[in-house]
Parts: C-alpha cells; structure tokens; sequence
C-alpha cells in the first residue's frame, strides 16, 4: 500500500493488541460450532480477517469481545454451517418422552433429589457431549450465556435476533441438556431405565 | 411449551436464572417461587444444568501456531487490499494533494506548446509554415 501505510501499521498493532487476548475463547467456541478442529482454525482466521477489515467501525469504549464474537457467530452461520456435518443426531421425541416417562413415575422432591446425585456422578466429558449433540441455534446461545456470561441484550446483537428468541432458545437448549444427560446417566446405570411401552 | 400451575412460561424462568428480570416481573416469581412446586422445580432444573454447563464446559485453548497463521493473513491482507479499499486511499487526502500537484507541474510544462494551438503556424524546423487554400506553404 502507498498511502497511509504508517496509519494502517499504527491499525494493525493496536488491533492485534486487543484482539489477540480473545483468541483462546474463540477458537474454544468455534470448535464448539464446527466440531472439528480444521474448520474452527479456519473460521477464527475469518473472523480475525473480517474483523480486521471492519475494525475502523468498531466504537472505542464499547465491548470487543461482543463485537468480534458477533463477527464469528456471523461467520459461522453465513460460511461454516452448510459445510459441518451433522453429528449422530439424538431423537428428542424418544429421549423426551423416556424423561416424561420417568417424571410420571417418580414425585417431584425424588426427581430433584435423583438429578442431583445423577450429576455429581457424570463426567465432564459428558458434559461437553451433551452441549455438541443440542441443536446448534440453542447450543449457540447457551454458549454464549452460560459459558462467555453475555447478557441477553448482548446475545440478541450478537446472533441478531429479538430478546424473546434468546430466553426461548435458551430454555429449549437447557431443557434438551438436561434430557440427554438424563439419557446419559442411565446408559451409565445411575438411573433405572425405563421401559418405553 | 410446558407450563407450572401459576402458568409462568419456561422463557420467563431461564429470564429469573439468569439474573435478566428486574422489578415487579422478579417479585412476581420470587413470591410463587414458595408457592409453586412445579416451578421450583423448573427453577431448580434450568439453575442446575446452567451451572453445569458453566462449571464442566471445557473450551480448548487455540493451537500455538494459530497466531502467527493468523498474523500472516493479516499482513497479507494489509499487502494486497481490497479494490474499494485501494479506491479509498486513492482518495484520501494527501493523494488528492500529490495528483493536484501533478496536474499544476504537467500545465507548466505543456503551457507554450498549448500557446501555439489555436495560432495557423507553427514552429518546425525553424522555419514558419502558413496554410494557403488548404496547402502547407513554408514561408
């Protein structure tokens, strides 16, 4: 570049300097997306070139890591999401109604007691597993809340919906969450299985 | 989608997990919270899975040569920019300022030549040229 190279030396430091720090939740949260790790590489390299390419846009003062994780999301929905092959999928309807199942025999106060012991036994792998297998519009979200704290006005910029979807995708997200790890803990044996006649 | 007994939507409790209600919409909840079993336990489900997924949700730390891919196509990018970002530094400022430069130093120089357009002679040779009937007589 002939013109202005010294301002767009001066750009590109300042830009590393704040982007930089954020790479390691990126690139976490990106191998949460695309689930594998090539395709998280590559997306994080996008999102840092497009970043990059708006950071003149970007307000001073306001919240970076919102900024550049909207920029990912984006990315990741327009290039990424076509490309990822879906996973084994669980058949929710048939997970759902086993938990239903389980939820008519026991009482309410035995539930909570169960669920408790059920999730001091499982491992964090399973844990992790249970968020890949979610559908990807809820996993995002429960992401961004559970895990990065955003707040729900932050979320709703970010994936670019209204609030109300925010609050539904995220009761829905917890809501298969909690049923997979129930299906879990009684592949594990921690729970009785349930005959689903 | 599902509902307790005081018929408090499951989006509005994730809103009360997260710390998202304020006001008379939180007092709301927090009163039926004693009353409600059902929604307790809806309280209680969302509250611990949210908790989990905080506490046992591991997100891998980026490979260590990521940076530096990174910091090449970012140089890259700097090298080779974009067409409407090269139309953007043509136009910047100083640009403007160098071009108009060369157009008072290309004037200068083409001034006498440009003296000598509209006159019907000409300086060739040394010699003056003159048009007489449509012919090219040297004078």
């Amino acid at each position: 570049m002939i013109w202005g190279k010294k301002n767009e030396q001066e750009l590109r430091r300042q830009f590393e300097k704040i982007a930089y720090q954020h790479m390691d939740i990126l690139y976490g949260t990106a191998l949460k997306m695309t689930k594998d790790p090539v395709e998280a590489e590559d997306l994080v390299q996008d999102t840092y070139l497009r970043a990059y390419r708006f950071f003149n846009k970007f307000e001073e003062g306001t919240n970076f890591k919102a900024w550049i994780f909207k920029i990912l999301t984006n990315t990741f929905i327009n290039k990424y999401r076509k490309k990822v092959k879906q996973p084994l999928q669980v058949d929710f309807e048939k997970v759902e109604y086993l938990y239903a199942d389980e939820q008519a025999a026991n009482k309410p106060d035995n539930i909570r007691h169960i669920d408790n012991e059920i999730y001091e036994k499982l491992f964090d792998d399973k844990i992790n597993n249970a968020l890949e297998n979610i559908s990807e519009d809820f996993r995002i979200v429960v992401l961004l809340c559970d895990v990065h704290g955003f707040a729900y006005k932050e979320i709703s910029k970010i994936i670019n919906a209204p609030i109300g979807t925010v609050m539904s995708r995220l009761s829905r997200g917890r809501k298969q969450l909690q049923t997979l790890l129930l299906k879990y803990a009684e592949q594990e044996g921690f729970i009785k299985k349930r005959s689903t006649n | 989608m599902k509902q307790n007994e005081t018929n408090i939507p499951s989006e509005k409790l994730a809103a009360f997990v997260d710390n998202e209600l304020m006001g008379a919409e939180r007092a709301e909840i927090e009163k039926r919270l004693d009353q409600d079993s059902e929604l307790r336990e809806g309280f209680n489900a969302q509250k611990q899975v949210k908790n989990l997924v905080h506490d046992c949700v591991v997100l891998e730390r980026a490979p260590v040569h990521l940076r530096s891919r990174i910091r090449r196509s970012l140089e890259d990018a700097q090298k080779t920019p974009g067409f409407f970002n090269l139309l953007a530094d043509i136009f910047r400022f100083h640009a403007a300022k160098s071009l108009l430069a060369a157009a008072v130093l290309l004037l200068l120089v083409t001034f006498p030549w440009l003296q000598n357009m509209g006159s019907d002679t000409d300086l060739f040779n040394g010699g003056k040229y003159q048009i007489v009937e449509g012919k090219v007589i040297c004078v």
